[in-house]
């Protein structure tokens, strides 16, 4: 039972302190001496293998200066075999295969920064980020975990994350109309986003982990945040007028959050991704009114009146996916 | 739970003598929102009470300290009053949570004049109009905000007061490595007593109000996890902005302690059953543990032993347990 009902309960019934006692007891809500060394042992090992974790960087960064390229090289590749064979030993989904294929992606990482580092190739820092999430995509495939498929999924986004901001000039960029390079880079990482989400949707269960929920809205939420600035500033950092691309992108969005929204509505499983896209909406309109000098204290009203109307709605909605499941 | 483990358990408390009204029917209340939901509206209050701040900054020209401080309370107790006479209307406290925010930063106008010459008396007034709101705001998530930030601001107060000045931090003067541990213990010691008198009486309270300490302690526990990085002696401060040469290994020590207050604090998270403040306070954890690794006055080779060993032991202890446990379901 969660605390909101026994809290409920316990104020309802004015229940004295030995009511609430036995309620407590009754309820299970007190842990056990099981649960204690379930909970000991959990933080037991997420300090064992962070901290193992960290002993391998910093014997690394201790030694690195005093090896040269190539025992850098030999060094960090001996860690991604030793890597790959423990996951290869106890493959995943066991704890030790899933652990070693997330090495395995640190060490991809670790392999193309060397490489960007010893050879100078002059690429953009999103580049090498492409890289890696290209190279230990693999990885994340096999490990069917979700912190993996997070880390990889982090990885991506930062690429694309530096890949639009690329061509902003970071001093101008609040004051003045940007670029129009800018709209062109924000476009890239939407289309990025929406194409894996939809990958995401559409792969078999056996090639993603047992929650898949996880990394598909995971990639729901990163194509709605790029969609966000990609509307904002197409519709209004050119001069508040309407081309025939901002029209043709805006209706894009609208068409694609319209599918996303007739998908929930009609799974009736949750709210999130009406949640996303309503924030977005938020977003998009609260920069909207403050193009138009709504002034500040219509700006904070807009705020609150949008997100408190979202989130009524969402609730009730929420709730009525809930009666229906529990009825059904 | 079901309705039907519900009706088990209320008969059985009947059972007891323990329902002292018999006559009214429970009602479940209504799923609240899922967590997507509560962090939009968080974020939109924070960054609304923002908005209104820079309103009555700017635009409302409220230039005398004494008069913002009078806006700020009348937001506040407006805020108040919308939390305890309309408890369900997601606008108006939406409304009231942005109001509120903006009024507690608006009620410290008046020391604000004092914040260069010693911050201390700021944090303090912060602190004790923090605890208030807690107290008086009639939200759960206002609550246990306003418990967090009220430790916080107590932690900064008393370090402040001990430190006297903050020039070492704009001038990097008489920079020490001394510990202020009097301060830190003064703080750590009491707070880390309440938490773990609340967690066990946690039926002592349900009886009284509930909805009043079951957010407040989940602050408090987030203060004691977080709080106590207020305490890092000035040397490791200053560290960060520059380079002051290799530290004392004994000042390794100081995070050590607080890591340890972070673990105690997710385990009375643990024991109320709330798995977000866990999460928050194993957070805190590797903020003290990576600030342990960071200050710690040896070469990176001995801290890459240190850390194998603690693994493996780490490992070996956690793998000894789940044999037991194993062994205990056999």
């Amino acid at each position: 039972m969660n605390r909101a009902t026994i809290d409920r309960i316990a104020q309802h019934y004015r229940l004295p302190k030995q009511g609430a006692e036995l309620l407590l007891q009754l309820s299970g809500a007190q842990r056990g001496w099981g649960e204690w060394r379930q909970f000991l042992t959990r933080v037991l090992n997420g300090i064992g293998v962070t901290s193992l974790a960290g002993s391998v960087l910093f014997f690394i960064a201790a030694n690195w200066q005093r090896f040269d390229h190539l025992s850098q090289f030999f060094g960090l590749v001996v860690l991604f075999v030793l890597c790959i064979g423990l996951a290869l030993w106890k493959p995943a989904p066991q704890r030790v295969g899933r652990y070693a294929l997330l090495g395995a992606i640190v060490c991809t990482g670790a392999l193309c920064t060397w490489f960007g580092i010893s050879y100078q190739t002059g690429a953009n820092t999103y580049e090498l980020f492409f890289y890696w999430a290209l190279l230990s995509a693999a990885f994340a495939f096999a490990a069917r975990s979700n912190s993996a498929w997070g880390l990889w999924w982090g990885i991506l986004c930062t690429a694309l994350l530096l890949l639009g901001m690329t061509h902003i000039d970071s001093q101008r960029w609040w004051f003045e109309r940007v670029e129009e390079s800018w709209n062109k880079s924000w476009l890239v990482p939407t289309v990025v986003c929406a194409i894996a989400h939809a990958l995401f949707c559409l792969m078999p269960n056996s090639w993603l982990p047992p929650r898949r929920q996880i990394i598909t809205k995971l990639s729901f939420v990163s194509t709605i945040a790029f969609a966000s600035l990609l509307v904002i500033h197409n519709l209004f950092d050119r001069g508040q007028t309407l081309t025939a691309a901002s029209s043709f992108l805006l209706l894009a969005f609208i068409v694609y959050c319209g599918y996303w929204a007739w998908l929930s509505l009609k799974q009736r499983v949750d709210v999130f991704e009406l949640a996303a896209m309503g924030a977005g909406a938020i977003a998009i309109s609260t920069t909207l009114i403050a193009k138009l000098h709504a002034g500040l204290f219509g700006i904070a009203f807009w705020i609150i009146l949008s997100s408190a109307a979202l989130a009524s709605g969402l609730l009730a909605l929420h709730r009525s996916f809930l009666a229906q499941r529990s009825a059904s | 739970m079901s309705t039907q483990n519900i009706a088990e358990l209320l008969q059985t408390l009947r059972a007891q003598n323990m329902l002292s009204r018999v006559d009214t029917e429970f009602v479940e209340l209504p799923p609240g929102p899922p967590w997507y939901i509560s962090l939009m509206l968080g974020v939109c209050a924070w960054v609304a009470s923002l908005i209104l701040l820079a309103f009555f900054g700017f635009v409302a020209k409220l230039s005398f300290p004494w008069g913002i401080a009078n806006a700020g309370l009348m937001l506040m107790i407006a805020a108040a009053v919308v939390f305890w006479r309309v408890p369900t209307n997601t606008f108006l406290h939406q409304m009231a949570f942005a109001a509120s925010l903006a009024g507690q930063i608006m009620l410290l106008a008046p020391w604000a004049d004092h914040f260069s010459r010693g911050p201390a008396a700021t944090f303090f007034v912060l602190a004790v109009v923090q605890a208030a709101s807690s107290l008086v705001m009639r939200h759960p998530l206002h609550r246990m905000l306003s418990a967090f930030f009220a430790c916080l601001a107590l932690a900064i107060a008393l370090r402040f007061a001990h430190t006297d000045s903050v020039s070492w931090f704009w001038g990097r003067t008489n920079v020490t490595h001394a510990v202020p541990w009097l301060p830190h213990l003064l703080f750590s010691l009491p707070l880390a007593g309440l938490v773990i008198w609340l967690t066990k009486s946690e039926a002592r309270w349900l009886a009284l109000a509930p909805d009043l300490f079951r957010p407040i302690t989940q602050g408090l526990i987030l203060g004691l996890a977080f709080g106590t990085t207020a305490f890092v002696p000035e040397s490791m401060l200053a560290l960060v902005f520059g380079n002051l040469g290799v530290l004392p290994a004994w000042l390794g020590l100081i995070p050590v302690f607080d890591l340890s207050l972070a673990l105690l604090a997710a385990a009375c998270a643990y024991a109320l059953g709330s798995t977000p403040t866990v999460a928050a306070c194993i957070v805190a954890a590797f903020v003290h543990l990576a600030q342990f690794y960071y200050s710690v006055g040896v070469s990176l080779l001995s801290k890459s032993a240190w850390m194998a060993v603690v693994g493996a032991l780490a490992l070996l202890a956690g793998h000894w347990l789940s044999r037991q446990t194993r062994g205990t379901q056999s």
